[in-house]
């Protein structure tokens, strides 16, 4: 298994007041164990809060877990970051991540330096993600002349840079249009195709259902469900309403 | 290596002042600092009702320098946290602190010309006698103070991977600094404890061997000075490398690495 999550347990402690210090203590992932296949996309679903992009960000090295072990590539997330780093990459939602006033094509050349690649693979790999994103005409524009989705976009080339063997997307798709989503949803499908194993968090069905081997349903920071998406749904039964029925229920 | 150093240092100046003319960037760098350098040295020459300004315009054209050294390496991993650039910093495999250097490189060779420049020009003003001196020497003292300023702007970067109150921290240097560095109050009028403490920060033996350019002709002193404000430097630098491994790994316990 490429990624392996066993009894993953991580709280936020925060401190108020002035005289009396009152300490408060949020957990955010309770104990959840999963394990990931080397080139599947496995899917994290579950309402805002659940405890999805703690997870995500603890895989990325980012956060270390309270209790529990992570492992990515069989290395520990918190005390072997250095030899996971190098072989991974995240795309998270939203417009934040990337300079607005450098080129895209300056951006990703920021970034491959960032993973050291030697500059004349960079400088073909940063090609190939442009073309990818469908960037390359506004390759030499400055990001801050972007739309939403464009800047989305160029997220997705920015997490391609290193050439990761582990893609973690968190919501990569909010703020994209249809097609804008329809093309990180190919890109995915190119990706895995190449042997590349993704983790993905996403609040819209029908992109779970469609590109996901496995699916696991978090929610207050526990793992309710995990399948594929045709074993959780009943017969005749969408995603979406596999995901109220199996989510909705204990929300209710 | 040296390549992508100066590759990484050069996007990040670009990123930053893309958006400036030539005619605003200029003014930015050469008049903002003469205006700044004018004010302290007037201040100085009513204060102390002094005829020779030399000693005010070294010290306020040092610390001027320096400020670009430990203002850019201090804010280093802030901006990119209010970005949301420090994960991805954070996640790459590349050496935190020479990412913050790499920020920093292209500022600070441009504060070099530019107090340089001002020091020239305010020079002019102020009747400083700065053509007798050896320029090249000055260039030598400006360098290995903005080294060791360095060192403590890195210092203070680590900081900022645990807090998100560089302002406070950043500006309570800057005047300590100030006050202490003997670029504006004489060190040896000071208390016995603010001597010790001036002592320990950059800048100090820096300005005190520019001065000594002016006044006395005494090389192993200024070696002396050159040598230990180097050394300062080095602690420093030796200090942020312990620094930044340790506040990276409590910043990833305690989730303040963002805003989460």
């Amino acid at each position: 298994m490429i990624i392996e999550v066993n009894e993953f347990k991580r709280t936020y402690t925060t401190y108020k007041g002035w005289v009396s210090r009152k300490k408060e203590t949020v957990t955010a992932v309770n104990g959840i164990s999963f394990a990931v296949e080397k080139g599947t996309i496995f899917g994290l679903l579950g309402q805002n809060g659940a405890g999805k992009t703690t997870t995500i960000k603890t895989l990325i090295t980012l956060l270390a877990p309270t209790s529990g072990t992570c492992k990515v590539l069989g290395y520990d997330t918190f005390r072997q970051a250095k030899q996971i780093r190098p072989r991974i990459n995240f795309i998270f939602g939203g417009e934040l991540g990337v300079y607005r006033r450098l080129s895209a094509r300056d951006n990703l050349a920021y970034f491959s330096n960032l993973y050291h690649v030697p500059p004349s693979v960079a400088k073909a790999r940063i090609e190939d993600a442009l073309d990818l994103v469908g960037l390359t005409d506004k390759a030499d524009i400055l990001c801050e002349t972007f739309s939403k989705g464009m800047l989305q976009r160029l997220q997705i080339a920015r997490g391609l840079v290193n050439d990761p063997e582990i893609l973690f997307c968190d919501e990569p798709t909010v703020g994209l249009d249809p097609l804008g989503a329809r093309m990180l949803r190919d890109v995915l499908k190119v990706l895995r195709g190449r042997g590349k194993t993704i983790m993905l968090t996403t609040h819209y069905m029908p992109e779970a259902d469609e590109l996901c081997d496995t699916i696991a349903l978090i929610d207050g920071g526990v793992i309710v469900a995990m399948d594929t998406p045709s074993m959780l749904k009943n017969d005749g039964e969408s995603l979406d309403d596999a995901y109220v029925r199996l989510v909705g229920k204990k929300e209710g | 290596m040296l390549r992508r150093f100066s590759h990484q240092a050069w996007l990040n100046f670009k990123g930053a002042n893309a958006a400036f003319s030539f005619e605003e960037f200029t003014l930015l760098r050469l008049l903002y600092p003469l205006v700044t350098l004018t004010f302290y040295v007037l201040l100085a020459a009513y204060s102390f009702n002094a005829e020779n300004l030399t000693h005010w315009v070294v010290g306020n054209s040092f610390l001027l320098c320096v400020n670009v050294s430990l203002f850019t390496l201090g804010q280093g991993f802030d901006s990119e946290r209010i970005d949301g650039r420090l994960r991805s910093i954070i996640v790459a495999p590349e050496n935190k602190l020479v990412a913050v250097l790499q920020k920093a490189a292209f500022p600070m060779l441009v504060s070099v010309i530019t107090v340089f420049a001002g020091f020239i020009v305010s020079s002019l003003i102020f009747s400083v006698p700065f053509y007798e001196i050896n320029l090249w020497l000055f260039m030598v003292v400006v360098i290995v103070s903005m080294f060791a300023a360095s060192g403590l702007g890195l210092l203070l970067a680590a900081l900022s991977l645990m807090t998100d109150s560089m302002h406070l921290i950043l500006n309570t240097m800057n005047y300590v600094l100030m006050i202490f560095c003997g670029a504006n109050f004489p060190i040896a009028q000071m208390p016995a404890w603010a001597g010790v403490l001036s002592q320990a920060l950059p800048l100090t033996r820096g300005i005190e061997a520019a001065n000594m350019l002016f006044t006395q002709n005494n090389p192993a002193a200024f070696a002396g000075l050159i040598f230990g404000e180097f050394v300062i430097g080095a602690i420093f630098f030796l200090l942020a490398f312990l620094a930044i491994k340790y506040a990276e790994r409590t910043a990833i316990r305690r989730a303040s690495l963002e805003l989460f």
